[in-house]
């Protein structure tokens, strides 16, 4: 099969609008500019589009001329897969959903796994393991708002396998979550801890999302986005670290009663491996220096023992 | 459960077959294609892709295998054990396992070369006639999981009747233990069991035996004048953990007459914060990655104090309350964590070492020749370097 031949002249009437089987790549529907030669197959009627859809949403005139290059007919959908992997990923690095649309297309081609891992893989970079394959096909699930943050926030393969896998029932509540615009972290936290406690826990993520009064939470009116997203980061720790968060509480409560001067910081560590405290002086002036006389009365020492056997 | 229908393949260093236990470890397999194999042959690229639990190799040791336990970071106290290596993985499938993530062999490795093995270890012994070591098997293996596991313990339990200063621990999850009650062990080896209640070995302990009969192996062991010890390590943190090991430390002292155990171990569960994905996908059905754990000060994971204290206590009180109770000890904790169960802790892990042969001279009366001196215990190393 000749696939690389000389660009052909083509107009914009001569491409096949309907026919969108190849509108796999996510970035380029946002396109608005013709930035390179189109890639397009000749079927029997008209062209269709492989890969450079951007320039037709650019509301060109039915007789704009371009360079295009032509997939003959008898292309099959594996080969061509396969080109345009080659191809797009000489311009950009693809995106995980976008690796996952092709597997999916790939395997609606009646194509084995096997087939697919060894015309694809290579064309990827990745090496040939049919487990490459499991591990991005699911990504498609991924509603389109979910898909659009990740693709924004640049979020990790692990990140999206994570989100497919584990929250594909819970999309109306990651999309409250992002409505926010966490940040990616704090974003990753979040679903991490709220995925580790539903495996321990034996329960969804979705029914761990109604106990933590997800939706409440993140559409409190009453309180600014950063607030809420504060108080779900604060809800879903407790609930991973229950034993870790009510013993801080305890540290808290003890802390609250120690009157700290303004130029004095007491450490202690908060997974509590140690049990250590450590009163650290910032002196700058000779109210400082009396700041240490006066913090040291027996009351404070006295606070300072609980606080310590409380840690 | 038998073990040894576990393997897929079996390859055999050309040197192995020197070894008379070479050919009595492969008459266990007589259904298993074999295959001799050059000494410098790789195996990693022929077991690609294969569990190495599933691929047995009969080879010999090129380095030493007698060595000190790794222990953890100092933060934590260690009771300076002395391990041989001679199997190298483990048939049994617990979630929670740190050798089916940190091994990096493509095999179950059997070393063949038992003779040598035990050269080296009397070697080592004996550069320190002062000093009472333990020394065990089941580091990086069950100890008698594995037929080349068997034979070879059974030759170590003869030889340990000739070691004044050392007892032999062989620590398992299985009931095969019929191949050593005839032995002369001369009351210098110790089998010993990891224990947990069954509900856990039923969820986290796949292909071991079951609890009851992990006891009734103890009990026969003791009749026929073993020693015992229990390790109650990793003492896992589920819902009704009370209840659970409740039952279970009730029936353990029901069934086993506690003046025949040396010493006991707890030890919560605790691992590499990249294993927490690695436990996650190969046992989809298990919680135990997911249990509520902070970094420790030695980067591995562990439960917070909060959690873990509260069981030790728990544990340690049933098993104190003992006419005569054994020797009682935690295995990487740290001294913070000793006294607020024991209410002291060892001053350092030669301390601790210490501790154990001052029990075992108190509680087993000629089991060694001479009273433990402290001093003895002092010096901050294992049996691979003594002398060398």
């Amino acid at each position: 099969m000749k696939i690389f031949g000389k660009p052909v002249i083509l107009t914009t009437e001569q491409l096949d609008r309907a026919d969108r089987r190849f509108d796999l790549f996510l970035p380029d529907r946002q396109g608005y500019a013709i930035t390179q030669t189109i890639l397009v197959q000749q079927t029997e009627k008209k062209y269709r589009i492989l890969d450079g859809f951007e320039i037709l949403t650019a509301g060109l005139p039915a007789d704009r001329q371009f360079p295009a290059i032509v997939f003959p007919p008898d292309a099959a959908g594996l080969d061509i897969l396969q080109k345009l992997v080659f191809i797009k990923q000489s311009r950009r690095p693809l995106l995980p959903v976008e690796i996952s649309r092709i597997f999916r297309f790939a395997a609606g081609q009646n194509r084995s796994d096997t087939e697919i891992v060894e015309a694809l893989c290579p064309a990827f970079g990745f090496r040939k393991d049919p487990k490459i394959i499991k591990q991005y096909r699911d990504l498609a699930f991924i509603g389109e708002p979910v898909t659009q943050y990740l693709i924004t926030k640049k979020a990790p393969l692990k990140t999206w396998q994570l989100v497919a896998k584990q929250y594909r029932n819970a999309q109306p509540d990651l999309e409250m979550l992002i409505a926010l615009r966490p940040t990616l972290s704090l974003f990753e936290e979040l679903i991490i801890h709220v995925y580790e406690t539903s495996r321990r826990e034996h329960r969804s993520p979705e029914k761990l999302f109604t106990q933590l009064r997800w939706q409440e939470i993140l559409q409190a009116e009453n309180q600014a986005p950063p607030e809420r997203l504060q108080e779900i980061r604060a809800a879903v720790f407790r609930r991973r670290y229950p034993a870790l968060s009510a013993q801080r509480e305890k540290v808290r409560e003890c802390l609250d009663n120690i009157s700290l001067p303004a130029n004095a910081a007491l450490y202690y560590d908060d997974t509590f491996e140690k049990q250590e405290l450590r009163l650290v002086w910032t002196l700058t002036t000779e109210n400082d220096l009396l700041n240490i006389q006066r913090f040291y009365s027996a009351e404070t020492i006295e606070k300072l023992r609980q606080l310590l056997d409380t840690i | 459960m038998n073990h040894n229908n576990f393997y897929r393949r079996i390859y055999i260093s050309k040197s192995a077959l020197r070894d008379e236990s070479t050919a009595a470890i492969c008459s266990k397999y007589p259904r298993r294609i074999q295959q001799v194999i050059p000494d410098d042959y790789d195996i990693v690229g022929k077991t690609a892709g294969m569990d190495p639990k599933t691929v047995l190799w009969l080879t010999r040791s090129k380095g030493d295998v007698v060595k000190s336990c790794p222990g953890t970071a100092e933060q934590y106290l260690c009771c300076r054990y002395q391990v041989i290596n001679q199997t190298l993985n483990c048939p049994m499938c617990c979630s929670y396992c740190i050798l089916q993530y940190y091994l990096n062999q493509p095999a179950t490795v059997v070393y063949t070369n038992f003779a040598e093995i035990l050269a080296e270890l009397h070697r080592k012994v004996r550069r320190q006639p002062r000093r009472f070591f333990r020394i065990g098997t089941g580091e990086l293996g069950d100890s008698l999981a594995v037929a080349g596991s068997v034979y070879f313990v059974r030759q170590a339990i003869e030889m340990f009747t000739s070691i004044p200063n050392a007892l032999l621990e062989l620590k398992t999850k299985s009931v095969a233990i019929d191949d050593l009650l005839d032995l002369e062990h001369g009351g210098r080896t110790v089998l010993a069991w990891s224990l947990n209640p069954q509900a856990i070995i039923d969820q986290e302990e796949h292909k071991t035996a079951h609890l009851m009969p992990r006891l009734a192996a103890a009990r026969r062991a003791a009749e026929a004048g073993y020693l015992l010890a229990f390790h109650f390590d990793p003492i896992l943190h589920v819902q009704d953990w009370a209840k659970l090991y409740g039952e279970l430390l009730d029936e353990l002292y029901l069934q086993i007459d506690p003046s025949r155990i040396v010493w006991i171990s707890m030890g919560s569960l605790r691992f590499p914060p990249s294993m927490k994905e690695q436990i996650a996908a190969r046992y989809p059905g298990s919680a135990v990655a997911f249990g509520e754990m902070v970094r420790g000060m030695d980067g591995k994971l562990r439960y917070p104090r909060p959690l873990r204290v509260p069981m030790y206590r728990f544990i340690y009180q049933k098993l104190k309350s003992a006419f005569s109770p054994p020797f009682l000890y935690f295995c990487m904790e740290s001294p913070l964590v000793w006294r607020e169960v024991l209410g002291r802790a060892p001053e350092d892990s030669a301390h601790l070492d210490f501790m154990f042969a001052e029990s075992l001279y108190r509680r087993f009366p000629g089991l060694m020749t001479a009273e433990p001196e402290r001093v003895n215990y002092e010096r901050g190393y294992g049996l691979e370097i003594a002398g060398e």
